[in-house]
């Protein structure tokens, strides 16, 4: 199970006031959770060099921050308009990777679906359903984590996943999942 | 109730989902970090990840039977690419090109084209992206003076390396052609020109930029140049005016230094400056060391316990005592 995504106001203080050891514990306690998110933006060969663009970002943000109890939802931000602008970027220089562009139904209905292909299916849900599923299916965090970690009640997470799951299920059977 | 398992891991499995967690392992957060057993590298380093869709079903045959071909040859070394795009290229200390997937040893050389990023973690210490445009020389360090840990280090020829490092100082540094960044546990990102013109900031921790006549400090948030020849200049904050920085730079390269480049120095007292003014205590000209001494204690940033003459001649006892009444040196 992943570790309990939870506020930690001491932690948090210590960061701010440049306490390198605290900034790293707060990484390894979030990183499966920012991780989660930017997979459900990015080629997960990209999430990891854009985890390190997030946190980067964080710590020159920190000072910024003035709700501490938000951090999570703060740093979940940070991921997405990385990723938005990875997108941007990528648009510019880079093809579509392959994980991305297989995505379509037909690409190969009724072959065998390995977790590349099952990745670029969640990456077509809805955003509203496909952080919740990646950060459920993915990092193994339990629908209490997931509400601690974006906010969300745990009544909209358990529908969020829920329907999400429904989508994806749809849409593995288009490809033949059995 | 229906998707239970899918809201509480803990409640009784549902096996569809067990089967998407089991195909999804592979990516989630930590999972290529782990050692693996298996010759096979992780699929996330697979580079046809980076060719367009029509390549890869043209390529796919080939490269299935390429990757089995080298997974058994994949070298034992702390130093591996976990992602790289096409336009990454390594070579060994002879000259010839390594497969990237096979991994990187010490003396190898990584060039990343204008096109093309990648990221080389270090043993258990961290990582380093490597950007665009970037060539880096992998360093045999041995083990650390301090203890017997193993040691790591890089050699930026030119471009940009972005470091994130935690582990005990001095156990990672990044050599550049105008001096040496080492590590004493943090976020930085060095670039170096192809004239070998270095830049450093640091974005978390510490480092010290090093060369045989003169160590600097560049904590969070600063910035320092480097020049080949001349070393590390003075370190600056990466927010402070440019006509600030500007004056530094000249005080550290004119001679005789500008009048109104010192004159500068009176215009940032704050503690804030006090990095650039201690630095500024071991310039060679006295009458550099004399003025930023005299705007350090006008501002009341020495200690009454530390003599005045003693900073002025260079008393290391006496220096490293006023950096530690200051808050940005580890």
């Amino acid at each position: 199970m992943t570790s309990p995504v939870v506020h930690d106001p001491i932690l948090l203080e210590r960061a701010r006031a440049g306490d390198h050891a605290a900034f790293d514990a707060l990484l390894r306690r979030f990183a499966p959770c920012v991780h989660g998110v930017l997979l459900g933006h990015v080629p997960a060969a990209d999430a990891d060099d854009l985890m390190q663009d997030v946190f980067v970002a964080a710590w020159r943000a920190l000072p910024d921050l003035k709700d501490d109890a938000a951090f999570c939802g703060w740093l979940l931000t940070i991921a997405r308009n990385r990723a938005r602008r990875f997108h941007a970027r990528r648009r510019v220089h880079e093809p579509l990777p392959a994980d991305v562009a297989d995505a379509s139904p037909a690409a190969s209905a009724g072959a065998s679906i390995d977790g590349d292909e099952i990745l670029a299916l969640l990456r077509t849900l809805p955003e509203a359903y496909r952080e919740p599923l990646m950060l459920r299916l993915v990092e193994r965090m339990s629908g209490a984590q997931i509400a601690a970690a974006t906010g969300l009640t745990h009544g909209s997470v358990r529908v969020n996943l829920s329907r999400g799951m429904e989508l994806l299920r749809e849409r593995l059977r288009e490809r033949g999942w059995p | 109730m229906k998707d239970d398992y899918l809201f509480d891991p803990d409640a009784t499995p549902d096996p569809e989902i067990v089967r998407l967690e089991r195909a999804l392992e592979k990516f989630r957060h930590g999972a290529e970090r782990t050692p693996s057993s298996s010759p096979s590298p992780p699929p996330r380093r697979h580079p046809l990840r980076w060719l367009s869709s029509v390549a890869v079903a043209a390529a796919v045959v080939v490269a299935a039977f390429l990757w089995l071909d080298h997974g058994s040859s994949t070298i034992d070394s702390p130093y591996r690419l976990d992602t790289a795009s096409v336009g990454t290229r390594v070579w060994t200390k002879d000259g010839r090109e390594r497969e990237v997937r096979e991994g990187v040893l010490a003396g190898d050389r990584i060039e990343i084209d204008e096109n093309a990023r990648a990221r080389l973690s270090i043993g258990s210490i961290g990582s380093v992206v490597l950007e665009a445009n970037s060539s880096v020389r992998v360093e045999d360090r041995g083990t650390s003076a301090l203890d017997s840990s193993p040691a790591f280090g890089l050699f930026l020829e030119r471009g940009t390396v972005a470091a994130s490092i935690f582990a005990a100082p001095r156990v990672f540094q990044v050599g550049t052609p105008a001096g040496i960044a080492v590590d004493l546990g943090c976020i930085y990102k060095t670039t170096v020109t192809d004239d070998g013109r270095t830049w450093l900031s640091v974005v978390s921790g510490f480092v010290s930029f090093e060369t045989k006549q003169r160590h600097v400090l560049v904590p969070a948030g600063a910035e320092c140049e480097a020049l080949p020849g001349t070393g590390p200049l003075t370190p600056t904050w990466q927010d402070a005016p440019h006509d600030y920085k500007d004056a530094i730079r000249r005080i550290d390269l004119e001679s005789p230094v500008p009048e109104d480049a010192l004159a500068a120095l009176h215009a940032q007292t704050d503690r804030h400056a006090t990095l650039t003014l201690w630095h500024l205590l071991t310039h060679a000209e006295r009458t550099v060391r004399k003025t930023a001494l005299d705007v350090l204690v006008s501002a009341g940033h020495v200690p009454d316990s530390i003599g005045l003459d003693r900073l002025m001649d260079g008393d290391a006892d006496a220096l490293l005592a006023l950096r530690e009444s200051f808050d940005w040196g580890p």
